[in-house]
């Protein structure tokens, strides 16, 4: 719905307002209803320019997601951009002073068109975000983005925001020149208007004649720069970064062409990503899926005070994102000089935010306040929550659970472990009906994901009130069962075991590495085993020997970790020595001596195959998972892979990846590798049924 | 089919490819205009029997651009009716040339045809005609698009050639151009540049060194490791993913020089060897052009010489001297032991390091400095190859009459 006045100076207002919606969104239908009072003021004589402003908190935040997913093809893909880019290009060229008066956020469409407005003023908040986020959901802005920002700004300043996806605040947006004005929020209009009246019939830049392209690839200073963005992009994202690759190409064609010209190729690109299945996988779990997680949440009273116990890295960011999220926290270590060292994390974490223009140094002030530091324990006396964060020795951790529980019984104790199972350390417990895992991720700011783990005990209310304050803190749930390693320490172990599996067979360690970072996975495996140390790798896989006894399933690479410790004194990255050497400052080398140790006698193995070994093994475990319960759906394994341990995306996760071949081929190839390198690729039944009805996880 | 004949072959001095460069002042179209006047004059051409004029050219734009064969044959003075072709396959094009040529006389529609080619790399740099290649991100993007110089310590570091190695390499082309400059035997073939007045510009290559020792060059650093760091090592690791890292060993002393320079070869079938009643040289046997892959993008010499050979019906025992353009000297030394042949039949009188590459001319130069050497060592075959940007590779083998 659109609110239409026209003021005594013939400058018509359209108030953004759609019915039922707590945000503006782009579809179809507001874009037609858009166009109508944009040809409709265009028209009428009486009107001498435009102001498009929103009545919702934020402006327009960007395209129906739902709309979007529907687009069955290619031709229905480009009709959509199509839409918007006429609409777009009527406004600016219908020789009306546009403006857009920017009262909230706008991203994506919603940035879109502002970029074709003649004039964009945006209200002064802190919580007002600008740009076209696209690139992060394998898409790219289709309504003429990828062909104003560059003409507008400059192609040097435009691609990273473009390639990254990058949301600016308002003072950050004003530098850069995507917006022209800040002001308070009530004169947004007035100003706007005041535009109006001294800039009669505006005319884009792009469309005068002697508009020049900030970077010309064909001389050979213009050629260099674009030489280098397709390089780092390319260095970057090792491969299959369809999208960024999509986006660069219309970034180029900004720099060659008209503005009409670049917008059908960027039509064009719009519509091979949105029938991409990399596109569809991306968003099918980051936004969907991660949706849904969300949503399992009843939003009940998740309580005022949290109490984090443990201040290292992953307590001090579990009471950063408790600050963040409005909570008194009370961060409690040993001694005050550990527990004053989790705030100085919690410190530099924002320190971060706020030089990104994303925060205030009074919002940081005002977090950091809410972090109160201390070494006294009974620090949880008022607090809803307490979250023991320490190192993973059941010891330790039961003299601090009685503590808790003596200080304040109806707390909700949570423990962060990422390796014990949670019955375990319920045993000691007064009350285990109120003792749940919540299992964050490294670094806590920047991982969204949280494994939250019921014990055999654990109350249904328990559970309820641990995922309301998962929302709080705007982290996304999932929830496994009890088995150990939960479900992400599970499946991401296969990943690293394989590659220890692929060095002891011979393959060339590099190729490992680079197969890993092929694969689309941020690291290779053995840069993993490195940084957390071979150590801490071996003194879990002793723990579970011992707990488990004659149960107790050999993994590859066992012994190879025995070896690195016991042998050759190889413990990892923190040790300076581990698969790799750390020369001080240089980059680090694989370690010469793994020629010895693992002579390589497959050179030529195909990188393929590695691949293959590397996603597969986790895939076949993740099923396993699902199979055995330990997690309730494919769109949780796949939610936990991505979001966990930043399984590619475009693959869409861990399960979607066995869509993504086609159950039959997989099993296939399980049967293949199963026979050559080990039983751990033999295809789970859950998976032969799949296959033999050809079945998928998720729908195309 | 006809048979192609080598008739003459000549070039100009090799100037550095740079302001201070003794052929900076002279335009390349003068520089091509040099060698056709040349190979007409002292073969007493009635240029109204050349049916085209086909020169290699790698940037043509700028002052190299708008075909300047064509415009070079007029400039020459050369009958109107003489047709000019400019072509360009990156650094193959001087070879390109004397194979479409000879292409053209063997199937019969063409008798006389000069193949050459022209670079003034000082006064239009590489590069400068942009294309897709460099300019355009999305095929940078998805070629695995790597520059030169990496792909050169790339073919290193999969093949074990140390810094020693390519500086050595590096250290004989030099002795080996400075002897032969000595000894005389590149006079037959280079056409000294002068001025319309008769002023003397250039009558020697100027990049060669006699005095280059391996203590020299160790003391230049690797040139691509920041390009290499800049992310493009990477690239190439994701194309060849079981090394670690590249090695960067190339530098301006082990690559080839940059260079201005142009040269002509005169090629006619048997019916053009009558129409002009001179008496040739060579006949060229074979000729091929082979794909490889583009990022390493240096390797496609030895597939194309062994294409050559096959096409010629040909071993390669039986070529007796090998001229491989020395665009790094990893190139050449990946050359010889993929087809296993020594050093000593291998630019026997130095190569590009030494005496410079000028990109479009150099193939046409190859050919003539094999010729001279056949025919001072009294042998008989001799192939010419160059690897050429993106992956591709040329080569042409030639046989004395």
């Amino acid at each position: 719905m659109i609110d239409a006045t026209t003021d005594k100076d013939g400058i018509c207002t359209l108030v953004l307002d759609q019915p039922a919606r707590s945000h503006n969104l782009l579809d179809r239908a507001s874009t037609a209803t858009l166009r109508r009072f944009i040809e409709k003021a265009l028209t009428d004589p009486k009107v001498i320019g435009i102001v498009i402003t929103s009545a919702k908190k934020s402006f327009l935040v960007g395209a129906d997601l739902d709309e979007l997913w529907s687009l069955a093809s290619a031709a229905e893909a480009a009709d959509y951009s199509a839409a918007v880019q006429d609409m777009h290009r009527l406004m600016e060229t219908g020789g009306k002073a546009v403006v857009a008066a920017l009262n909230g956020s706008a991203l994506g469409g919603g940035f879109e068109l502002a970029l074709a407005c003649h004039h964009r003023i945006a209200a002064d908040l802190p919580d007002l975000r600008v740009g076209l986020p696209e690139a992060t959901l394998g898409l790219l802005p289709g309504g003429g983005g990828t062909q104003r920002l560059p003409r507008l700004i400059g192609i040097e300043k435009a691609a990273p925001l473009l390639l990254k996806g990058i949301q600016l605040s308002p003072s950050h947006a004003l530098e850069k020149g995507l917006i022209d004005e800040l002001c308070a929020a009530g004169d947004l209009v007035d100003r706007a208007k005041a535009w109006i009246l001294s800039n009669p019939q505006p005319v884009q830049p792009w469309d005068r004649a002697e508009y020049k392209a900030s970077i010309d690839p064909r001389i050979p200073e213009g050629a260099a720069s674009f030489l280098k963005l397709g390089g780092d992009l390319r260095a970057s994202t090792w491969r299959n970064d369809h999208a960024r690759h999509a986006i660069l190409a219309c970034i180029y064609e900004s720099a060659v062409s008209t503005i009409d010209t670049g917008l059908k190729v960027e039509q064009r690109r719009f519509a091979e990503l949105m029938v991409a299945p990399a596109t569809r996988n991306i968003i099918r779990t980051t936004f969907f899926h991660t949706r849904q997680a969300r949503h399992r949440a009843t939003s009940i009273d998740s309580g005022k005070k949290v109490a984090v116990l443990g201040a290292g890295m992953m307590g001090a960011g579990i009471a950063t994102v408790c600050a963040n999220a409005g909570y008194k926290v009370m961060l409690v270590d040993r001694d005050q000089t550990l527990a004053d060292g989790g705030k100085a994390y919690a410190e530099k974490v924002l320190g971060r935010e706020v030089g990104a223009g994303v925060l205030s140094e009074s919002g940081m002030r005002e977090r950091l306040d809410n972090i109160v530091t201390t070494a006294d324990l009974g620090a949880v006396r008022g607090c809803e929550i307490a979250i023991e964060a320490v190192f993973e020795d059941r010891e330790v951790k039961a003299d601090i659970y009685r503590a808790v529980e003596e200080a304040q019984g109806d707390i909700l104790l949570a423990t962060n472990t990422s390796t014990l199972p949670i019955a375990g350390l319920a045993k000691t417990l007064r009350w285990p009906d109120r003792f749940i895992g919540l299992h964050f991720f490294s670094p806590v700011d920047r991982m969204p994901l949280v494994e939250v783990i019921p014990g055999m005990e654990t109350s249904p209310d328990t559970l309820a009130r641990a995922l309301a304050f998962i929302r709080r803190i705007r982290k996304v749930p999932i929830v496994v069962q009890d088995e150990r390693g939960f479900f992400t320490s599970r499946v991401f172990s296969t990943y690293v075991r394989e590659g220890l599996a692929l060095l002891t067979e011979g393959v060339p360690p590099a190729l490992i590495e680079h197969g890993g970072r092929l694969a689309g996975m941020p690291v290779g495996p053995l840069t993993v085993v490195d940084e957390v140390s071979a150590a801490t790798m071996l003194s879990i896989q002793r723990q579970n020997e011992r707990d488990l006894g004659e149960h107790y399933k050999p993994a590859p690479g066992d012994d190879v970790l025995a070896m690195l410790v016991d042998q050759l004194d190889r413990r990892g990255k923190k040790y300076g020595r581990g698969l790799y050497d750390y020369p001080q400052g240089e980059r680090k080398r694989l370690w010469p001596g793994l020629a010895i140790h693992f002579p390589v006698s497959k050179p030529d193995m195909d990188v393929e195959t590695v691949i293959d070994r590397l996603l597969g093994i986790q895939a076949v475990e993740a099923v396993r998972c699902l199979e055995e319960g330990v997690i309730a759906s494919a769109a949780d394994g796949d939610l936990g892979s991505v979001l966990g341990w930043n399984y590619p995306a475009s693959v869409g996760g861990a399960l979607a990846y066995i869509d993504g071949i086609g159950a039959r081929r997989f099993v296939e190839c399980c049967n293949v590798f199963a026979e050559r390198v080990g039983a751990r690729f033999s295809p789970p039944a859950v998976l032969k049924d799949m296959a033999i009805s050809n079945s998928r996880f998720h729908e195309i | 089919m006809n048979e192609a004949f080598i008739i003459d072959a000549v070039r100009t001095p090799r100037g550095e490819g740079k302001a201070r460069g003794a052929l900076n002042s002279v335009t390349p179209l003068e520089l091509a205009t040099v060698v056709l006047r040349a190979i007409a004059c002292r073969n007493h051409l009635d240029t109204s029997l050349v049916d085209d004029v086909v020169l290699g050219c790698v940037t043509p734009v700028n002052e190299q651009g708008s075909d300047i064969a064509r415009i070079a044959t007029l400039a020459a003075g050369y009958d109107q009716r003489v047709t000019g072709l400019q072509v360009n396959r990156f650094c193959a094009s001087g070879l390109e040339s004397v194979n479409i040529a000879a292409a053209k006389v063997m199937s019969g529609q063409s008798d006389i045809v000069i193949a050459g080619g022209v670079e003034s790399m000082s006064r239009v740099p590489m590069s400068s005609d942009g294309g897709a290649m460099t300019g355009d991100p999305y095929v940078v993007y998805r070629n695995y698009f790597t520059p030169q110089g990496i792909a050169a310590d790339l073919i290193c570091t999969l093949w074990s050639y140390g810094r020693e190695d390519v500086d050595s390499f590096a250290v004989e082309s030099h002795r080996r151009a400075a002897a032969a400059w000595l000894d005389g035997r590149f006079s037959g073939s280079v056409v000294p540049v002068v001025s319309d007045a008769g002023l003397l510009i250039l009558d020697h290559d100027e990049h060669v060194r006699a005095d280059t020792s391996l203590d020299g060059l160790a003391r230049l650093k690797p040139a691509f490791a920041a390009l290499g760091d800049s992310g493009f090592d990477t690239i190439a690791l994701q194309r060849y993913p079981a090394i670690e890292r590249i090695e960067h060993h190339h530098h301006a002393g082990n690559s080839s020089g940059i260079v201005d320079g142009a040269a002509a070869v005169l090629i006619a079938n048997a019916e053009g060897v009558r129409k002009l009643g001179l008496k040739p040289r060579a006949r060229i046997r074979s000729f091929a052009t082979v794909g490889s892959e583009p990022t390493i993008m240096l390797t496609a010499p030895a597939p194309s010489v062994e294409k050559a050979a096959k096409i010629a019906g040909m071993n390669i025992g039986d070529i007796d001297l090998h001229e491989v353009n020395e665009a790094f000297a990893s190139v050449v030394l990946r050359y010889m032991d993929l087809l296993d042949v020594p050093h000593d039949i291998v630019n026997v009188n130095g190569g590009a390091i030494a005496l410079g590459h000028p990109l479009g001319a150099s193939g046409s130069i190859l050919l003539g400095t094999v010729l001279d050497e056949l025919e001072r060592r009294d042998l008989s075959v001799g192939a010419c190859t160059l690897c050429a940007a993106a992956g591709m590779g040329i080569a042409t083998i030639i046989e004395r009459v």
